[in-house]
């Protein structure tokens, strides 16, 4: 079930209202409703997942009991290894073991050897990595006793299947999440309204942009051969914001729909496109995977602690990971190595923390020092995202090839084939998107202001009721969440 | 709690609100939405020839021209039409108006032959007025669903010549003109497949009412002709055959239309190339068919 869809749009009342009305008095009955809504909306997709998804969420739960209960140092770490083994086996198979069976096979053939390996028609379930990462936390921390191991399953199930964050993340903590289903809910009017309205800007965000940006970006990376260098850069460009608007828009909508339940989420995004440097970039994107490999990855690995070598060595690790995270491709893995290579200097520098407060808080405009640092790191995540992007590596270099070549000041190829006054529209609509989060950069998502002070209720709904008629008539053609794949 | 649903109902009101506005804006301004209401509420009408199709047919068939040669003719092609949204057009006017001695269908060999695609799709517009739905119109409110109509209207707002075009006969006339600079391409001759549920249910409608089909393959712009023949036979979904008059000849094409003055936008006629081929579509086929 997508976000933006009829069946959602159906689904969502029905739960708010069984939530608010019917089972609002008592916290293990909501808890139980969103547990079984939960595993609807992810059956929705393909029921047979379910089993995966609720097997998961019982080997973690058992095994956080086992970890608290065991009486031995060696004990505990023993079923820490057991369900991160497991955890992690279930991951590798459904997302690498193509990838890496594949890649043996050419290895083989290379040396002069033929092979027939046994392939695999898998299909990866929706939100693995996901609710693999929420999964591996909650262990991880029961074993470094940050949190003590939960005793109610339901209330478990709930932390790792919870219906908006399911599929796309944000990837939550247990030590923020699951407290949050403890607690008895109450109906908090401000929190629900600013709910919706997150949930419109994400919409905004998702079938505005992204689905419109998709349009132009699938159509020129996928016959990437024939285009000149300027319309490969402008389909870099129109990719880029729309793995932005389709992202953080899904994160948008997530976020806003758990707070009509009360339950805050982690926040997934802030402004990154306005980031000065690839330190400040990396810290508004995706944070909740980025914070996680933070904690769970590169602090355990000695983080920044240790020389020169061990810096590098750990900053190369944690973005190459990220990389494969995100897919079983190489042009994943090249994704990350040049984003480690782009934090690297600012690393040994001791400049990957320079620009922690947000740009220019106080001024409309940024200085010029400013503004040049936003252009050139949008330009650097702009190279990089051709390598996310792109088929191959060979796809990739040739589409840089030709970007960095004197034809990139040839008028784009791609334009004859769109209708003007569309391409115009959809640009603006860029527009408006950087426009808007320009002006409330300060805040937690583009449309966020403080109803009681900042704007008066006609301003507010004049505003509401623009985006409602973009979204409607503007919204491109439904696609799935790209991080749906991942 | 009370709060937060009033809201939530005034912004489901503000969203009635706002379609139903746009719904008026396009009674009143929208060429293409004014024809489809119009035609769909056709009673009586005696028109002799009827033109069917998509886009290309509501631009490239001329019916002033063949009502002032004597034949009162209309044109109902829609655009982004498919034929079957085309039959249900046909059968809603045979039911309510007097049978026509001749229907037209401008065949589009361009863009894709979405008009005879296998996978049915229907016009918006058309299920909007023919097969009306509350449910439908719920899941596709017109803000939504009539998306291309506001870029139009955009477009006679900032558009001369957009604001010039006229609806006369049911054909969409303009003066405007963008040269056609494509080559034709010599390997791209594959037949158009004419195995099509819809279009064998019109042929058999015709055939049922004894009204005469012409079925003509409209010019494309030069890289989109073939060099298939003038008159050529294709085979229909029952094995029959159907003669195609084939106006995207490349040689027809080209003795025809002045590729620097006759079109309004690739594979699309201007008024001036319409009437030239319905001129040549009148005295090669339709005046000899007349005259039988």
């Amino acid at each position: 079930m997508l976000f933006n869809s009829i069946e959602f749009a159906i689904f969502l009342p029905i739960v708010f209202i069984l939530y608010w009305f019917v089972f609002q008095k008592n916290i293990s009955k909501q808890n139980l409703l969103i547990l079984l809504v939960s595993y609807f909306f992810y059956a929705w997709w393909d029921w047979r997942f379910l089993f995966l998804l609720a097997f998961s969420t019982f080997l973690d739960y058992f095994s956080g009991l086992k970890i608290e209960q065991a009486k031995s140092e060696a004990r505990s770490k023993f079923w820490l290894v057991i369900s991160i083994g497991i955890n992690l086996g279930f991951l590798g198979f459904f997302k690498y073991y193509n990838f890496f069976i594949t890649e043996f096979t050419q290895v083989i053939a290379n040396a002069g050897f033929v092979i027939d390996p046994w392939t695999l028609k898998v299909i990866l379930p929706v939100g693995i990595s996901f609710y693999t990462f929420h999964g591996l936390s909650y262990i991880i921390d029961v074993y470094k006793k940050r949190i003590i191991a939960e005793r109610n399953f339901v209330d478990y199930a709930v932390f790792v299947s919870y219906f908006p964050l399911l599929v796309a993340g944000p990837i939550e903590r247990a030590t923020h999440l699951l407290p949050q289903f403890k607690k008895p809910r109450t109906f908090n009017y401000d929190q629900a309204v600013d709910g919706l309205r997150q949930i419109l800007w994400g919409l905004f965000k998702k079938v505005v942009i992204a689905d419109n940006c998709a349009m132009y970006a699938n159509s020129i990376f996928n016959s990437s051969a024939e285009h000149n260098g300027s319309s490969l850069f402008i389909g870099a460009l129109f990719f880029t914001f729309q793995i932005y608007g389709d992202f953080s828009g899904y994160s948008d909508i997530a976020l806003g729909v758990s707070r009509l339940f009360g339950i805050e989420l982690l926040r997934n995004f802030a402004f990154p496109y306005f980031s000065r440097d690839i330190a400040e970039f990396w810290r508004r994107w995706h944070i909740s995977l980025s914070t996680w490999f933070r904690d769970y990855l590169y602090f355990p690995l000695g983080g920044s602690q240790g020389g020169t070598w061990m810096k590098v060595r750990n900053t190369f690790i944690i973005f190459i990971v990220s990389g494969f995270w995100h897919g079983a491709n190489w042009t994943f893995l090249a994704w990350g190595f040049l984003n480690a290579l782009y934090f690297i200097p600012l690393l040994l520098l001791n400049k990957n923390r320079d620009n922690i407060e947000n740009i220019t808080t106080n001024k409309l405009f940024p200085s010029i020092k400013e503004f040049f640092q936003i252009q050139i790191t949008f330009f650097l995540t702009v190279i990089a995202w051709i390598f996310f992007r792109s088929d191959s590596i060979t796809q990739a270099f040739s589409i840089l090839n030709k970007i960095f070549s004197r034809s990139f000041f040839q008028i784009p190829s791609f334009i004859g084939k769109y209708d003007l006054l569309y391409l115009i529209i959809h640009i603006s609509m860029i527009g408006v998107l950087v426009l808007v989060e320009w002006m409330h950069r300060d805040k937690k998502y583009g449309l966020e202001f403080n109803q009681k002070t900042s704007k008066s209720v006609v301003k507010r709904w004049v505003i509401y009721a623009v985006i409602l008629v973009f979204i409607l008539l503007f919204g491109g053609k439904q696609n799935n969440f790209i991080y749906f794949q991942f | 709690m009370n709060k937060f649903l009033k809201k939530c109902g005034l912004f489901t009101l503000v969203i009635i609100i706002l379609n139903i506005i746009y719904l008026v804006v396009l009674t009143l301004y929208s060429p293409g939405f004014k024809k489809v209401y119009e035609i769909s509420k056709f009673e009586n009408k005696n028109y002799q020839l009827v033109v069917l199709g998509n886009s290309m047919a509501l631009d490239g068939i001329d019916t002033g021209y063949l009502s002032k040669k004597g034949i009162n003719s209309f044109n109902l092609a829609i655009a982004g039409d498919h034929i079957a949204t085309s039959q249900m057009i046909l059968e809603r006017y045979l039911k309510n108006n007097s049978k026509p001695k001749y229907v037209v269908i401008g065949i589009s060999s361009a863009i894709g032959n979405a008009f005879l695609n296998k996978v049915s799709f229907k016009n918006p517009e058309v299920e909007f007025f023919y097969n009306p739905e509350l449910k439908a119109t719920i899941i596709n409110p017109p803000l939504l669903n009539f998306q291309w109509l506001f870029v139009d209207l955009l477009k006679i707002i900032i558009s001369k010549d957009h604001r010039e075009a006229t609806l006369t006969r049911g054909q969409w006339k303009t003066q405007k003109v963008i040269a056609d600079n494509s080559k034709f391409k010599e390997h791209i001759q594959v037949p158009i497949d004419y195995k099509n549920p819809h279009l064998l249910k019109i042929v058999e409608l015709c055939e049922n009412q004894n009204i005469k089909l012409i079925i003509t393959e409209l010019p494309g712009s030069n890289n989109n002709r073939n060099s298939l023949p003038f008159q050529y036979d294709a085979t229909l979904l029952n094995n029959k055959k159907v003669k195609i008059y084939n106006l995207n000849n490349n040689e027809v094409s080209s003795r025809i239309l002045d590729p620097s003055k006759d079109w309004l936008a690739p594979d699309h006629l201007n008024k001036f190339g319409a009437e030239k081929v319905t001129a040549y579509l009148y005295e090669n086929v339709i005046k000899k068919q007349y005259q039988k």
